[in-house]
This record gives structure tokens, sequence and C-alpha cells, in this order.
């Protein structure tokens, strides 16, 4: 069965950020390595084939993610809302994506999106794991990456 | 006289984005009840008058479809209207909770405009705060 496809990771998560928290995107080949810690979100989905999305971007980013959706100051961003955003646009995202590959025919259970923090290089280890994977860049050279995981890994 | 509103979803981004798409409507709005799973907006049904509910499908302890069906087996809360508002696009997904009785489906993520239309249709069709009895 058909798994999504690295361009239909960046075509789903730019249209996303676009339409829901008004960043406009790129994706990379090369992007800029993250530093110090980072906002997770892990959320399965179970169809004609299962896998599991993650999404993971910086704490500001993630900051400007959650203003962006609420219509609010970065500055009245909590860290709690900050890690909200980054699961609420996985959620969105993996609606959109299942949609776009399997079509809206078809039957696919989503899970509820799982979020940690966790530090740039224990992301990079676990992504060795990844069946693929985007990297979108913003105007301010803040990174957003999307990956696609064939095995379940919640956290 | 204005509508009273229940807003489930497990992210408070999301009720927060409601209840501003909801107040960009431009209706009489008045108390807005949160809840972060549909245990929860039971609990606040049980107790509480709501004229609509919101409610998200995928969340925690109890999700939206077994919200639609505890309230569609309850004798008063059968006549509430609920409207979903999901991530999920899948048709067969949306036919199955409109046969259980939902009254709409908004796909995340929405824009404000398109919560009006179906505020507008879901809170017209239902009989006004002032005509129904607690």
């Amino acid at each position: 069965v058909t798994q999504p496809t690295a361009a239909q990771l960046a075509e789903v998560l730019g249209r996303t950020l676009d339409e829901a928290a008004f960043v406009f995107t790129d994706p990379q080949e090369a992007p800029p390595p993250f530093t110090g810690s980072l906002i997770e979100a892990r959320i399965r989905y179970d169809g004609p084939a299962t896998g599991v999305l993650c999404l993971a971007t910086g704490p500001e980013m993630a900051a400007t993610l959650a203003a962006n959706l609420l219509g609010a100051e970065e500055s009245d961003v909590t860290p709690a809302l900050r890690r909200d955003a980054v699961g609420e646009l996985l959620n969105m995202v993996v609606g959109a994506l299942v949609a776009q590959v399997y079509g809206e025919e078809s039957r696919c259970r989503l899970g509820v999106p799982q979020v940690r923090e966790l530090a740039a290089a224990a992301y990079a280890g676990g992504q060795a794991q990844r069946a693929c994977a985007t990297h979108l860049v913003e105007e301010h050279g803040r990174r957003i990456d999307l990956s696609l995981h064939a095995e379940a890994a919640a956290p | 006289m204005s509508y009273t509103i229940l807003v489930a979803d497990d992210s408070a981004i999301v009720r927060t984005m409601v209840k501003r798409a909801i107040g960009m409507a431009g209706l009489p709005i008045g108390e807005v009840h949160e809840a972060a799973n549909g245990r929860e907006a039971l609990e606040i049904l049980a107790r509480t008058w709501v004229d609509v509910v919101f409610a998200d499908l995928n969340m925690p302890e109890m999700n939206g479809t077994e919200l639609v069906e505890r309230m569609s087996k309850d004798a008063v809360l059968v006549s509430t209207p609920v409207v979903i508002v999901s991530s999920e696009r899948s048709q067969a997904k949306i036919d199955e909770l409109k046969a259980k009785g939902i009254r709409a489906y908004i796909k995340k993520p929405f824009r404000p405009e398109g919560f009006r239309e179906v505020v507008e249709t879901v809170l017209g069709s239902a009989p006004g705060p002032r005509e129904r009895t607690p």
C-alpha cells in the first residue's frame, strides 16, 4: 500500500502552515541544523497503511505558530501553548495528508497527538529510522520538519 | 437573549480558535463553556443548558463519536445540536456521524468566515434560547 512521499509531506505541511498559521515556508534539502531544545509531536494513523507522523520545530517557531493560531502576541504564549500548537498543527496535517494520499472515501483512524520536548541531538538520532521527511524553512530561517515513520513509535 | 455554547476539544488552542470564530460570526453568544474531552462535556451538559455543542472527534478519555452517541441516547440532550470540528476528512466517517444526528461538520483548518455560515444555519434552525425551558 502506498505511503506518503516526501513531496506530499512538504506540500501538505506547507499548505497547512500557510492556511492555519499564516507562516510561509519553502522546502530545503540542506536546512539549518536544529540547536538546543525542540518540540516534537507524533501522531499515528491506521487506514490503508499505518504510520506515525512526526512534526518538530524549535520553541521560538512554535511560539510564532501558537500566536498566529490564536491571533495573540508571542509574548502571551506560554510553554504549554507552544506544545499545544505543534500538536494541533500535526493533527491538521495528518487529516489533510491521509485524505490526499488515500482519498476522502477511505477510512483512516487518527490518533491523538503526543507532544514532548527533547534535545536536538536526540531528535537527530531518532530520525535515523524515518521512512521519509521534509524540511521547511520560513522567511526568518526557522525550520520545521515533518517525517514519516513506518512503525508505531508514540512516546 | 444569547446562546450558550460548549466547546469540547483537548487542545486549548483549538478551543480558543473556535470561540474566536464564533465571536466573529456576530451572533448573540452568551456563556461559552469548555471541555477537554467527551466526559467533561457530558458533565457540563448534565448541569447546564447548552444551545449548541462544538466538539472534536479525537479526544482522550471519551472521543467525539462516543459523545454524540451518548447524547443521542439521552432524552434531553438528543435535541441539542452538535457540530463536529475535526481534521478527519473521511466522507464515510462524516456520513456515519450525520446518521448519528450531528448537524454539521467543519474541517480543520477552518476560516472564521466559514464558521459563520455553519453557526447561522445551526442556530437558525435550532429553537432560540427564549423558546426553551431549562
